[in-house]
């Protein structure tokens, strides 16, 4: 499952030099975009998740129990040029439903492949373009892991607000994913009410206004805060999910997802609160927290760097 | 069965904590810091960065209001790896924009400003 579909229980795919000096992971001259946890972020780079864990729970519907659900997502990134790379992401979930037994199982697999398309340093800006793909029937059933396959071809970007004459406000970025996610089976709705196990296509975003301590600290003035307090990022992320094609099998979906994040050396780590914004998206608060590894840092001779430099 | 897994959040805890850092230099402190506003011009910029630099490959620039330099030389590095420095001319009263690029042992560079005023 996607990382929207993981907290909403739907299969509603979201968001996935001449030689130039190593950059990577979402830096634009003196801003570091923080990776996010509902979207994926704009940079191409060498990373891993290890894991990304969220848990949630479910009401009780007409035919279960009420539900708690606690997923752990790896996923792993490799650049093949300094502007294109690849990623898989695999996952598994343990389910607990009241009156039924514990179940677990793993989610489909999902592909991705991204190009960087353009950066600019001085205005702290970039932008990518990429597609990925879940793969039915590659997990667990039941657990909900879906049984048609869906492609998302998106757009990523961030925009750190360095330009800014407002010295308290620099440090603000907003990063975001913008993503049409098709899929292998259209929804069709038969005369008696049954349909045909399919989807229908949706529109699906995340929007992200991070802070950054460090840049505050670097960039703007330097108060004197501790280092561990300096490394700190504030976010609140949003993501969505809304119809695209009719038959509709869900209405727009909404959450708003507060959290910080803490950038060491060669990892990132991240939590959230995950907050339905609306019924069709859900009655409960949820919690997501990832462990972040950044390879080009943590392994800059091997994994951290491209493939095409691996011969030279 | 155990319906939460523990055993690999406590691998990765252990893997965390005892990994060497291996990253992008980042700026730790700076003299003058970032924001400052000083009573005396300072004799040079000195930048503590976060990881070890290529002295070759990094530098400072510092310059006033309308874009002139104001270094009297080349960055060099400091009395450690990841501290470079720059010597200055006499600035007079104004805001300056020191400009930084650093490229880390490990290749990667990173980049970044910030501005200080000398009062009148």
């Amino acid at each position: 499952m996607s990382r929207l579909s993981r907290v909403l229980g739907y299969a509603v795919p979201i968001l996935a030099c001449t030689c130039p000096p190593a950059h990577a992971h979402g830096v634009a001259g003196p801003r570091l975009f923080v990776s996010t946890l509902q979207f994926d972020d704009p940079a191409v780079a060498d990373e891993a998740t290890l894991p990304t864990a969220t848990w949630s729970r479910s009401p009780a519907t007409d035919t279960a129990g009420p539900s708690t659900s606690l997923n752990l997502n790896a996923s792993f990134a490799k650049r093949i040029t300094d502007r294109f790379g690849v990623s898989v992401s695999l996952g598994h979930t343990w389910l607990a439903t009241a009156g039924d037994k514990h179940r677990n199982g793993w989610d489909n697999i999902e592909l991705g492949a991204k190009y960087q398309a353009y950066v600019n340093p001085e205005h702290e800006f970039m932008l990518s373009i990429g597609v990925d793909r879940e793969f039915a029937r590659t997990g667990t059933a039941a657990i909900g892991a879906e049984a048609v396959s869906t492609t998302t071809p998106s757009i990523s970007f961030g925009k750190g607000l360095g330009d800014l004459p407002i010295g308290p406000l620099r440090p603000f970025a907003i990063t975001g994913q913008f993503g049409y996610a098709v899929s292998e089976r259209a929804l069709k709705i038969h005369s008696d009410g049954t349909d045909n196990g399919g989807h229908e296509n949706r529109w699906a975003g995340g929007l992200a206004l991070q802070y950054s301590l460090a840049y505050l600290q670097s960039e703007v003035k330097d108060y004197g805060l501790p280092g561990w307090l300096a490394n700190l990022t504030p976010l609140i992320e949003i993501a969505w999910s809304a119809a695209a094609t009719r038959p509709s099998g869900q209405a727009i979906q909404l959450l708003v997802a507060p959290g910080i994040a803490w950038s060491g050396d060669w990892y990132q780590l991240t939590a959230e609160v995950l907050i339905p914004a609306n019924r069709n998206t859900g009655r409960n608060l949820g919690a997501m927290a990832q462990i972040h590894i950044f390879l080009d840092d943590l392994l800059p001779r091997s994994l951290g760097t491209p493939v095409t430099r691996w011969f030279q | 069965m155990r319906p939460y897994p523990r055993r690999t959040l406590l691998t990765l805890a252990v893997l965390l904590a005892s990994r060497p850092a291996l990253a992008h230099a980042r700026l730790k402190s700076a003299s003058p810091p970032p924001g400052a506003e000083l009573d005396r011009a300072p004799a040079l910029i000195s930048i503590t960065f976060s990881e070890a630099l290529e002295p070759r490959f990094s530098g400072i620039a510092v310059t006033d209001a309308v874009g002139i330099s104001h270094t009297a030389g080349p960055a060099v590095a400091g009395a450690e790896p990841q501290t470079l420095q720059v010597p200055l001319i006499p600035l007079p009263p104004g805001t300056y924009l020191v400009a930084w690029r650093a490229t880390s042992t490990d290749t990667h560079h990173t980049e970044g400003s910030y501005r200080f005023t000398v009062r009148a």
